[in-house]
């Protein structure tokens, strides 16, 4: 139970956040790190988080 | 087939379209991403399915869903489609969600007459907020603490005063 609060509380602070590779060649930030606190901290409020791919 | 095209739909300054793919599923939304019109917007994989998980609750849960996050990191908003696309109505309340969002983040905080400045004004509303005189606004709420009291006054006074 301890552990799970702690999660929570972890979460929490931290919000939803990742940083993986920009895989997309035509995108300007291409090879680099990039997530949703990378983009806040260039000054952009909202990041729209598309989960999805074509199979 | 995905259509992640924006097309002027958003402001980009204020928004940024993430795709992110899982496993070698994520190559074909990247080709997707990156041969649909006006569309450069950054592409990950995420490989271990660790942010599928955090965003959506289960690393194997349904792909064509849309996370909003605020500039606190906090999910606002969870699109899930079952379509091949977006029909007009879901891409319409999609539109919404994100200008409903950004305008609320674009708010000045403590400008609680809405004149872009923060003066004297803005310190009378903030003061009748804490005396319960007024309704409480939390563009007001300057510690972030989710109510409106005597900080929040000191805060907006200090602001102001330094500026």
């Amino acid at each position: 139970m301890k552990k799970l609060f702690l999660i929570l509380l972890l979460c929490n602070l931290f919000g939803l956040d990742y940083s993986l590779e920009d895989m997309n060649a035509t995108s300007p930030t291409y090879e680099e790190f990039v997530g949703p606190s990378y983009f806040i901290e260039v000054g952009q409020k909202v990041s729209i988080n598309y989960f999805g791919w074509e199979t | 087939m995905c259509d992640l095209s924006n097309s002027g739909a958003w402001d980009t300054d204020q928004a940024v379209l993430i795709g992110v793919g899982k496993g070698l599923g994520g190559n074909s939304g990247l080709n997707n991403m990156t041969t649909s019109p006006g569309v450069n917007s950054p592409f990950v994989q995420d490989l271990t399915g660790n942010v599928w998980e955090n965003f959506l609750g289960d690393a194997n849960a349904p792909r064509k869903q849309i996370v909003l996050l605020d500039s606190n990191l906090d999910s606002r908003y969870i699109f899930q489609y079952a379509g091949g696309s977006l029909n007009n109505a879901e891409v319409t309340e999609l539109l919404n969600a994100i200008q409903i969002l950004v305008d609320e983040l674009s708010s000045l905080l403590g400008d609680l007459n809405g004149d872009q400045n923060l003066n004297v004004l803005d310190v009378i509303l903030l003061v009748n907020m804490a005396l319960g005189s007024l309704e409480t606004d939390l563009n007001g709420d300057m510690n972030q603490d989710g109510g409106i009291n005597v900080l929040d006054v000191v805060l907006l006074v200090n602001i102001i005063l330094a500026t």
